[in-house]
């Protein structure tokens, strides 16, 4: 996996509309002599964009991993408790309302993703029979279908804005330059930091809530904290790459099925390494196939990733 | 012998021939590089259509420009020649393509505002030089000239522009038919509003438009069938999304629709459709469009 | 989850568990109303009871899963209360009736994980961890299971490894709600067996049970329960005589018990 990995950054960094061999890649980064326009190409715009892609790619894996793992139900993904319909909300309420002020559109969507999932935890997770999964899932569907809602709408009222909007929705890392990362990346750390502290504990949770007590973790405590982490992630992840929930569904499931493992501690960290290398893979060949045009990474991941998810599906069974 | 001692002569001759022509082509291209070199300094991207047809009537030669949907034919022959770049959301054109041809200044349009923010970061500069309404066309011809260093031009260009304006917007009457203009068909259909573009040239144009009272900050509203039959427009535009290979489904969809057929511009036979994006898109023929409007559409020419 | 709170000091010379008067409230209404036990080292506790005596609700009480609404526990020495997380797991391990099968995990990773008590959070397995895992396996006569995976367990194979993985806890207790009631008569034999290997090495093991007979068998003694309370401790042969059996549970019987052989005869058709 880690192989992988490492192939499809180099793809990323050394493919794209322009032709630039692999030695000049290397001599970039190493920060060696090249011409101009190869080090713009490279430290601009693919550099940023093939790190984003690393990175949202792990976070949403670990995202849904987590999930899956607090909710103890393999049909979580960070669609579930909210995050995507209230990262893009808050996507679209800059890119029709405030197009000028672009710049604060991964602030709205991790503020309005987190709220989201904010609001599903307090209904699903506190007060009588709090904790409850069938309660936070159905949480998270109302709430996510409010801030559906809430698109649409603002959407029918400026229908003229709406395409550059629809990338974001549909799922695209075309940013340049590293102003998203950075002000993103303080979640994105925290966000993994708590997963990674999350592995025993949900392990434990993997064994009933009984025995998870016996062990010593409170079952409640470990379903939120795993829960937050996830949010965290994903919100983060929503706000740089638009909505790419399909791999925080997906990318756990494949690493169950092709480790045989349910184990956390195997589980987490490679559908960290998995997303990584199929987001970073994706987007690739998103950008190069119908080059000079950028194709959106989502759907493309999408139509990629369904056929072969059948079919481990069936082989597994 | 004599023979033999001969002939390498011209053969050696024709050799330091060859080489020397080599030469001379090899020391052409070294000496054509620098050149090449502040030729890329000269290269001017346009990417909005605006900039791109004023920056030919200025006389200075675009080095790309962007492909635009629904040109006229007149815009059509005025970029005639020149490669276009393809665009799409949300950066436009493809920044690595632009990263590699090194242009000097890029004129874009606050629509691909991320793909302009990208191409500053790569160093370029960038301007957004289009006008918002019909009555800035020539402020923003007077900027395009300073930028590039024609001012005369530029200033010829405008008096021109106002020239055209003048003669297309003689005798317009006080009595100002009542005109809805519709972007795309069906049930997405929406009307032109008084801060669209199509909405000021109608006005520009002695109709006076239709809303419904409807108002939005982008400049387009979706009218209810029940608006529009109670507002009851004598002329109706129809201005369809896309390409022109839509024209003929257009067509056919107007004269089917009930709705506008009841109205009066229905009745009077005055349902116009838009064949170009003249209506969508600002450019420098403001005259030639005025009279467009006012020949097929407000039929008060 | 624990975040230190600041070092226990057990005391080694106090019994393993002692419980007094322990109170549960549920709704208003007091589940448990008073109810006491102690347990030492290599003892055998049973507590019997008819059902809603009480006697589940008092094991998650004693265990910490459930905060006691009254009375004290106290671990070695230390209140129940100054306990958390990891500690408790450290002193105690508690098997519930009927846990969750999770699929797609083997028996060697689910005793793992019941030693992770031990780990710090970003922590591997140490050598000595692999060992205590292994011999876990072993006691809970388990060996040659490791790459099973749990849901292709029988009910008995999946009660060894619940003990497994208590015992990769490394608690002095063991603390098992009803582990022979689906059982058949081989399985629950072997677990009698495992339980006393257990308590001969030294540990601390609370049973919950039905089986008067069972109970006589193999406890060293016996806590009787009835409508939340405690009323009776002491060895089998003491505590469970034909009169408080029909006093508590309202049947004509005679427990019989001797050299590890027992037997129950009731009066099944007896109208009073």
């Amino acid at each position: 996996m880690l192989v992988a990995l490492v192939a499809a950054t180099c793809a990323s960094l050394a493919l794209g509309a322009v032709d630039i061999p692999v030695s000049d890649v290397i001599d970039t980064l190493l920060g060696k002599q090249v011409p101009e326009v190869t080090r713009n190409i490279i430290e601009i715009l693919r550099l940023p964009r093939t790190v984003e892609a690393i990175l949202v790619g792990a976070a949403l894996g670990v995202a849904g991993a987590c999930l899956q793992g607090a909710l103890n139900n393999p049909l979580a993904s960070p669609d579930v408790i909210g995050v995507t319909g209230g990262a893009g909300f808050g996507a679209m309420l800059v890119i029709l309302l405030y197009p000028s002020s672009i710049a604060l559109l991964p602030v709205s969507a991790l503020f309005f993703g987190l709220f989201a999932a904010m609001m599903v935890f307090i209904i699903g997770f506190t007060g009588r029979g709090g904790g409850n999964i069938t309660r936070v899932i159905l949480a998270g569907i109302a709430v996510a279908s409010l801030f559906s809602a809430g698109t649409a709408a603002i959407m029918a009222a400026y229908p003229d804005r709406v395409p550059n909007g629809i990338y974001f929705l549909v799922g695209g890392l075309t940013t340049s330059g590293w102003d998203t990362l950075e002000t993103v990346w303080p979640y994105l750390a925290v966000g993994f930091v708590l997963a990674a502290f999350m592995i025993r504990p949900l392990d434990r949770l993997m064994l009933g809530d009984d025995v998870a007590a016996s062990l010593g973790s409170r079952p409640r405590l470990i379903r939120l904290t795993a829960a937050l982490a996830a949010a965290v992630l994903a919100s983060a992840a929503a706000s740089i790459a638009g909505l790419l929930a399909f791999l925080g569904l997906v990318i756990p499931h494949l690493i169950r099925l092709l480790g045989g493992t349910k184990s956390h501690v195997f589980v987490i960290p490679v559908s960290a390494l998995a997303g990584a290398a199929l987001l970073t893979a994706g987007d690739t060949l998103a950008r190069t196939i119908a080059a000079p045009v950028e194709m959106p990474v989502g759907p493309f991941l999408v139509l990629l990733g369904v056929p072969l998810f059948l079919w481990l599906l069936r082989k597994a069974a | 012998m004599h023979l033999d001692a001969a002939r390498p002569k011209p053969r050696l001759a024709r050799l330091s021939g060859v080489v020397t022509l080599l030469a001379a082509v090899l020391l052409a291209f070294a000496l054509q590089a620098p050149s090449a070199d502040a030729a890329k300094q000269k290269r001017v991207i346009a990417i909005s259509p605006f900039a791109a047809q004023t920056m030919v009537q200025l006389g200075y030669r675009p080095y790309r420009v962007g492909m635009t949907l629904g040109a006229t034919k007149h815009q059509k022959r005025l970029l005639k020649g020149i490669p276009a770049m393809t665009l799409s959301h949300p950066n436009g054109p493809n920044l690595e393509l632009v990263a590699k041809m090194r242009p000097k200044i890029v004129f874009s349009s606050n629509q691909w505002s991320r793909g302009n923010k990208a191409m500053r970061q790569l160093g370029i500069r960038v301007v957004v030089a289009d006008p918002l309404t019909p009555a800035s066309v020539k402020k923003k011809v007077t900027q395009i000239g300073r930028i590039l260093g024609r001012k005369k031009q530029a200033r010829k260009l405008n008096k021109k522009i106002t020239r055209q304006l003048n003669s297309a917007t003689r005798g317009i009457s006080g009595i100002r038919p009542r005109t809805l203009v519709v972007l795309g068909i069906g049930t997405t259909a929406m009307a032109f509003l008084e801060n669209s573009w199509g909405g000021r040239l109608i006005r520009m144009a002695g109709g006076k438009l239709v809303t419904g009272n409807a108002s939005a900050g982008g400049g387009f509203a979706r009218i209810s069938d029940e608006v529009v039959l109670q507002e009851d427009p004598e002329r109706i535009v129809v201005v369809p999304h896309g390409t022109n290979d839509d024209l003929s489904r257009v067509a056919k969809w107007v004269t089917g629709n009930e709705v506008y057929k009841s109205t009066s511009a229905g009745q009077s036979g005055n349902i116009g459709i838009s064949g170009d994006n003249t209506l969508l898109q600002a450019g420098t023929d403001l005259g030639a469009t005025i009279r467009y409007i006012r020949t097929n559409f407000l039929k008060n020419w | 989850m624990a975040f230190g709170r600041g070092s226990v000091e057990f005391d080694e010379a106090a019994p393993l568990l002692e419980a007094r008067d322990v109170r549960v409230t549920i709704g208003g209404e007091d589940i448990l109303a008073s109810a006491s036990l102690t347990l030492g080292r290599g003892e055998l506790l049973a507590v019997v009871g008819p059902n809603g005596a009480g006697k589940s609700t008092f094991a998650r009480a004693f265990c910490g899963l459930r905060r006691p609404d009254g009375g004290e526990v106290l671990w070695k020495g230390v209140p129940l209360a100054r306990l958390r997380g990891r500690q408790l797991a450290r002193v105690r391990a508690y098997v519930p009736q009927r846990a969750q099968v999770p699929t797609g995990v083997t028996v060697e990773a689910a005793v793992r994980i019941g030693r992770s008590t031990h780990l710090k959070p970003l922590q591997g397995l140490t050598a000595e961890d692999r060992a205590v895992v292994e011999e876990s396996i072993a006691r809970a006569r388990m060996q040659g299971f490791e790459d099973r995976d749990l849901s292709t367990l029988s009910g008995g194979e999946m009660q060894r490894v619940q003990i497994a993985i208590a015992l990769a806890q490394g608690a002095p207790v063991l603390v098992a709600d009803e582990p022979t009631a689906q059982l058949d008569l081989g399985a629950t034999a072997a677990i009698s067996k495992m339980l006393r290997e257990l308590v001969a090495a030294g540990m601390g093991v609370v049973l919950i049970v039905h089986d008067l007979a069972l109970a006589a068998a193999i406890a060293d003694r016996v806590v009787v329960m009835s409508h939340g309370r405690s009323i009776a401790t002491g060895t089998p042969n003491e505590v469970l005589t034909s009169q408080l059996i029909g006093d508590v549970w309202g049947v004509e019987a005679e427990l019989v018990h001797r050299e590890g052989r027992s037997a129950l005869h009731v009066e099944w058709l007896d109208d009073h």
